[in-house]
Formats: C-alpha cells, structure tokens, sequence
C-alpha cells in the first residue's frame, strides 16, 4: 500500500524578497508555516565559515556579515554580468563574471551562481512541506515572473534540480494567481494580474482560452514595493518628531528601528482602520529629560504621503495595455497579488486604471503559492480526485421535543457520509415514535424543510426515556439521502429513502442560509424557551417517579411540601411563561435535593452514603424528550 | 476513468469484460486505500497542527505583551539619571515591572541575557555593528530590545549591536606588512 501511495508535488513562489510553499489536501492548496511559525520566509542565504544560513537567522544576521549575505538573488539568476550593472550597484554583496559571462556572487574569493543560492533556499521550503507533510518531497512546481525568459527559466529549474527537486513545471507567477482564483474554468478571459510585493511591482496581461494561458504583456517597476511605503513612513515620522522636539533621530539606530517597526504596523493597520496612533514611549532624551513620540497617523495623510509611489504603478499598467492592444474594457479579471495591493490607496489605483472592482478573495502573500500548488495538484491527479466529492448544502436532522430541529449532519459535510444518534421516548409506554426529517438551518422544526417522515411503531412499554432508538443518516456519494430507526432493544426496524434532497436551487439555498443568519437572535430565544420548558417538564417527571418510588423513606412532610412544588411546575409549564417555569423549576429542583438528605438520616447507613438514594436530580439533565429523545449525543459533549 | 482507453483497447482486444472489470476494481480499491491514508493523514496532521496552534496563539499573545515591557524596562533605564526622589518612583516601578516578567514565567516565557554572549542568528537580529576593543569582534555588545523564549525557542529575538573590529587596530597590522587581511 505504502509503496504505491503517491507523494505530492508541492507548489513554491520563489521570491524576491520572500518565497512560499503550499501543498493540495483535501482539494484545498494549503501554505505550510515554517519552522519559525511564519508562511513566508525571507529569500537570503548567508554563509558564515562552513555554515550556511537560510531564511528569517540569514536575514537577521545579515548586518554583520553584508558581504557573505545573498538577497535578492532572484534578480540575478540566468543573466549575464553585463545585464545586471544597475543591480549590482543596490547590493552589498559582490556580484563577478565567471568564465561564461553569468553574474555570479563571490563569496570569500569563492564563486556561487544565482542557481545555487536559489536551491538554497527551495530546500528550506523543501524541509518546510517535508516537516509538515510527514514523508520526503521530491516534486514541485515553482513560480517564476512572467518576463522571465528561457536562460532565467532554465536556470531556475537548474537551482530546483540542485536542491532535489523534480521540477515538474515552471509556471508564471500571474498563471498561479489565475489558478489561485480558479480562472481557468469557464471559457475565454482576459486578465490583469497587478503583483505589488515587498521590492517589486509587475502587471503581466494574460488571456486564457481552454485552460490554456497566453501571456500577452508585462511591465513593472523593478524597485518598487512595501519597503518603500515604509520608508516615507519613517520619514515622516523622523521630521513630525524634529519638529515637535528638535531633535534628528535619523542617527540612532535604536530609535530608527523602533520606527521601523512601528512605520510597518502602522502602514498594515491603515488598510482596515483611518487613523492610527504611533506611541513611542522614551524614544530618547536630552537634557530637559526623556522625550516620547506620539503621533496620529489618518489613512488620508498616509495616501497623501505615499502617492508619487502608487503613481508610479499607472505607467506600467497603460503601457502593458497598450503592448496588448488592450483597453481597459477588454479586460475581464483584475487580480491582486502582493502584500502591498492590501492598501486602499493601491486597490483605488487599480480600479481607476481598469474600471473594475479587482479580485481580492485569496492572501495576496500567498496567492501564487496556492495557484502554483493547485497546478501540482493537477499534475498530480489529485485535484480531479477530489473534484468528485461533493457536499451538502443544508443542514439534515430530526425534530425532537417541543419542536426542535436536532441536526445530525451539519451543512458543508463532504459526503459520502454516515452519522448516527440514539434518541429515547418522552412518555412512559411510548408504543411509537415519528420521525420527522428537516434540512434547513434554523434551531426550530417549523422553520425548516420538511422533506420526510414515518413512524417506528410497536416499541415495547417501558418508562419514558428507557428505550434506545437508534437514528441513522446516510447520505451516499449520489446525495441520496437514507434515514433508519430502530429500536435496539427489539431490533425493529424502519427507513426511508429521500432522493436528491429536494432538489433546491442555489438561490433557495441560500436564502435558507440567510435566513438563519437573520432570525438568529429570536431562534436562540425560543430555543432556550423549549429547553427551560423541556429541563422543568424532565425534573417534574423524576421528582414524581421519586416520591413514588421512596415512599416509605420519605417522610410525609417533605413529601407535601415537594407535591407542592411539583403542582405549581405543572402549572407554570402550562402557563408557558418562561421566568415562572424556571423559578418554579429552581424551587423543585431545591426541595428534592432533600429527599437525599433526609433518607441518608433516616437509613443511618453512615459515612458508607446512601446507597439506595434516588437517582441524583442533576444527573440526567438536558435530556430532550418527544417524540425522540436524545440520551446519546456525543456531538453535544 | 472507468473506460478503457484507446490504447488499451488495442492490446487487449476483444476486450474481455471480466478482465476490464478486474481492473476497474482494482483502481477502485487502489483510489479508496489512498483516499483512506490522506484523510488519515490528514487528520494526524490536523491535530499535530492544531496542537501547535494553540501553542503558537498564547505564545502569540504573550509576545505582544512584550513590547509595553520593552518601553517600560526603556523608561526605568531613563530614570537612572534622574533626581534621588524620581529614582525612588523608579524602584516602585521596577517592582510593577517584575510583576509583568513573572506573570510571563508562568507561562514559561524566560528572558534572556544577550550582551557578553557571541552573536547568534538564532537568537540576536544584529541591528548595528560598533568598532570597539572592549569586546571581541562578534561579541554583543548591547541590547536594544531583549530576548525571550520558551524552552529552548526564542518567541521574540533579541535586537543587538555587535562588536567588530575598530578601524585602526586593522590597518596597523596591514602598515607593519605583518599581517594579510
């Protein structure tokens, strides 16, 4: 079995600045966290002696050891050392030829290619699915830029190969948010996919046709991203705080990375809320003793500050347009991608250069992981597995005493499935019980759907709440719905069978949903009207079986004064007014905790207790009774 | 998936139904042992996850606590310079401050002390290097923001500045010819 079991492909965005690795199960994409609890991991590598560091200990080393500290090698890989001049000036690291011409890091006089730092980091996120999978990876789909061309795609396959890897496809970053967003379902589309990350912006133009993508046109901006955003934040911040206080703070480094810090929580912040505070606490002193920085960030000041930058996304997006022979209006989808699409400010842009609402549905950070996970999937075979499957729309279960719907299988339950709970009587002799079958999502039988019923008869005569009638719901991998009684002690049996569920419509369903959202509050009231009306009727049933039962060892005054109570239960019950039963029940519930005490007395068993004492009255609260009656409800516990 | 496909049909035709079937049976029994062992697995990984999970959401919480106590221990620090009277504020408050730090104890979150120790990436975020004597190069030197951790993990790193080698002392060796860098 195990030797036959297929191992997954998993899906990795390598990044620029951060990379992301996701997986399929259960016909979901899931990004994995890793080690270090984070979903995505900083793309650096840094060598340090023999040891060799990746992920978030590199980027946290990486002052001390700029020189050994590889970033932003993506934008090096597959070109050669005269493509990259411009790069090479926005690094710290040393960036050489070797013999064939291709940039290539020197690292302690040693040369490393692009290739090897990237298979660096594909191996974290090989470990990463590996830990959490629980068997070794050896395929995966990785994500390059849309731009990227043969030698860069060559390349990063290369530094796959290097890391273990099969790759089994090379796809577009923009592909995978398409995939992500299930684009490549439902005929002919034309697609702009907007990647505002951590250092760079990229707009691909993409055109899908039978599951088939063109890309039509990219553009970008290759420094441009949230780092950026930070920085006016911190700038800014830098000035207010001269300003109010006079003194220039850009020199201590303490006090910059505390703003840091507290620019990037702001920024994040500002995406849901309009105004933030920025509390800074002792941030330095002079002479006249400790100063704080305290300031009041709006959403409208950050927009103001940070619009030459989101400006700068609108040329690039005309012009891949325009490359495309596309206008605004042929474009069918607008996808976000990148941490930095979050901002208001930048869905705005995008929406004005495009004239339509853009798509936000799926983690901009994690987008094209998952879409590059879900092409694994495909190749896999997983993914049209599991297309199969399908789930209920609506809630199933059986209406129980005083006309409450007890679910037995929830909505959303991926079928085929199985769900069984054993019910009781609500009278003594009970011969019959029916069973009355309801889909819907509201805690009242009436509100519900009926979509069958039909009797279990001939039940032999037993006290209230001693049979075990055994209900069972069984949906196969058709919808149809199978639902059986029986009675365990006699074994007799009783089923219907309910094909195709009633046949709702999408939007019927989705009112019955609606629905239940609405009237939650009432529905919540009356449902606690039954149960306080049901717990009242339970405890009057057993103080009476009581009293009949310990007759003899009750004595007669405790035995009036608990009549009493259980008279004006009765009454309170039939009144139907809910604050009355449920003082009444209290004042029962009291008095009969007495009928212990004094039997314990009156036996004089001593410190043994009393073993023949009633049974005790909280024991078998809650239990619902009617029609059906639950005394088996392990969903409940 | 239950046809057979072209190919097959050629080699094996006429295609024997009970043969076709066989096979069908045994993709079928094939598809059902794999679908059992990944939800298996999957709910083995579900409950490794959702271990981890609540672990991860208190850790989560008590970090965030960290940072008032960062500004807090950043305030007791300013005090030392303070007037006798200030200080003697300061010593009640520093008493506050412990209060914090044991409730973080309990919950098995230690701080740790970085100056003095080797720079460790798996410990200290060097924010700043300093040429300096009084430490060998690679030794923290200061703690902007301490660390702390469960167990053995840090949940929050600890920000430092690390000691390298001054200016000076390095091109001496290199005017003397002794030395290759």
């Amino acid at each position: 079995m195990t030797e036959k079991k297929k191992s997954k492909i998993i899906g990795i965005d390598l990044g620029t600045t951060n990379s992301c690795v996701a997986v399929m199960e259960g016909g979901q994409a899931k990004v994995i966290a890793s080690a270090e609890g984070t979903r995505t991991t900083p793309s650096v590598v840094a060598y340090k002696g023999n040891e060799r560091l990746t992920g978030v200990p590199a980027k946290r080393q990486a002052i001390t050891n700029s020189e050994r500290t590889i970033s932003s090698s993506k934008r090096f890989i597959g070109r050669k050392h005269n493509e990259v001049q411009s790069e090479i000036k926005t690094v710290p690291f040393k960036v050489a030829a070797n013999d064939k011409g291709d940039a290539v890091f020197e690292v302690d006089g040693k040369l490393l290619t692009p290739e090897e730092i990237g298979a660096a980091i594909l191996i974290k996120m090989k470990e990463t699915a590996e830990a959490y999978l629980g068997e070794p990876v050896t395929e995966a789909v990785i994500t390059v830029p849309a731009y990227f061309n043969d030698s860069q795609r060559a390349s990063t396959r290369d530094a796959g190969r290097i890391a273990g890897l099969d790759v089994k496809r090379i796809i577009p970053e923009p592909t995978a948010a398409a995939l992500a967003y299930g684009l490549d379902k439902g005929g002919d589309k034309k697609i702009a996919v907007f990647d505002l990350g951590g250092g760079t912006f990229d707009i691909s133009i993409l055109e899908i046709g039978e599951g088939v993508f063109e890309v039509l046109a990219t553009n970008g901006d290759t420094h441009l991203g949230g780092d950026d955003f930070d920085n006016v934040i911190i700038h800014w911040m830098l000035d207010e705080f001269k300003k109010e206080q006079g003194i220039d703070l850009s020199h201590d480094k303490m006090a910059l990375q505390r703003l840091r810090d507290a620019a990037e929580k702001a920024k994040i912040e500002l995406s849901g809320v309009t105004s933030t505070e920025i509390n800074q606490p002792f941030i330095t002193m002079d002479a006249s003793g400790p100063k704080h920085l305290a300031l009041t960030l709006t959403r409208s000041k950050l927009e103001s500050l940070t619009a030459p930058l989101v400006a700068r996304t609108k040329e690039p997006c005309l012009k891949a347009l325009k490359d495309a022979g596309l206008t605004p209006d042929k474009i069918d989808e607008v996808l976000l991608v990148g941490g930095m699409s979050r901002m208001p400010a930048v869905q705005e842009m995008v929406k004005s250069i495009f004239n339509k609402e853009p798509n936000k549905g799926v983690n901009p950070d994690e987008v094209v992981a998952v879409g590059a996970a879900i092409q694994g999937g495909v190749l896999a075979g997983d993914v049209k597995d599991v297309l199969l499957l399908d789930v209920i729309p609506l809630t199933l279960g059986i209406e129980t005493l005083g006309g409450v719907m007890t679910p037995l299988v929830e909505r959303n339950t991926t079928i085929p499935t199985q769900k069984k709970q054993v019910f009781s009587t609500a009278a003594d002799n009970q011969p019959a019980v029916t069973i009355i079958v309801l889909q819907g999502e509201r805690p009242m039988a009436r509100d519900n759907r009926e979509i069958g019923r039909f009797d279990l008869t001939d039940i032999p005569p037993a006290p209230r709440g001693t049979p075990q009638i055994e209900v069972a719901f069984d949906i196969d991998a058709n919808g149809i719905l199978h639902v059986s009684a029986k009675d365990l002690s006699s074994g007799k049996e009783q089923k219907i069978r309910i094909e195709a569920q009633s046949g709702l419509r999408d939007e019927e369903i989705q009112r019955m949903v609606k629905d239940a959202e609405l009237h939650k509050d009432e529905d919540r009231k009356r449902k606690e009207e039954i149960d306080v009306k049901n717990e009242a009727d339970a405890l009057v049933f057993r103080a009476e079986k009581a009293l009949k039962d310990y007759k003899d060892k009750i004595p007669a005054d405790l035995a009036t004064s608990i009549q009493r109570k259980i008279d004006a239960a009765h009454e309170a019950i039939k009144s139907g007014q809910i604050e009355r039963i449920k003082s009444t029940r209290n004042d029962l519930d009291q008095e009969i905790q007495k009928i212990g005490e004094a039997m314990k007395g009156a036996a004089g068993h001593g410190p043994a207790g009393p073993a023949e004492a009633p049974p005790p009255p909280k024991g078998e609260d809650n239990i619902e009774e009617a029609e059906v009656e639950i005394i088996d409800d392990d969903d409940k516990k | 998936m239950t046809e057979p496909t072209p190919s097959e049909e050629k080699t094996t035709s006429p295609q024997d139904p009970l043969e076709s079937l066989q096979q069908e049976l045994k993709e079928c029994q094939e598809k059902y042992l794999r679908a059992l062992a990944e939800s298996e697995n999957a709910r083995k990984r579900m409950q490794k996850e959702r271990q981890e999970m609540t672990q991860y959401a208190i850790e989560n919480i008590l970090a965030e606590f960290l940072h008032p106590i960062d500004s807090f221990e950043k305030a007791l620090q300013f005090a030392e310079s303070m007037s006798p009277e200030v200080k003697n504020w300061a010593v009640g408050f520093e008493m506050l401050l412990n209060q914090f730090k044991q409730v973080l104890s309990h919950h098995g979150v230690q701080e740790y002390h970085s100056v003095g120790k080797p720079f460790d990436p798996h410990l200290h975020e060097a924010v700043e290097m300093v040429a300096t004597t009084e430490y060998p190069p690679g030794i923290v030197v200061e703690e902007f923001v301490r660390g702390y951790k469960v167990a053995d993990r840090p949940i929050r790193v600890a920000r430092v500045k690390v000691a390298k080698v001054p200016e000076e002392t390095k091109i001496e060796p290199i005017d003397q010819g002794n030395h290759h860098d």
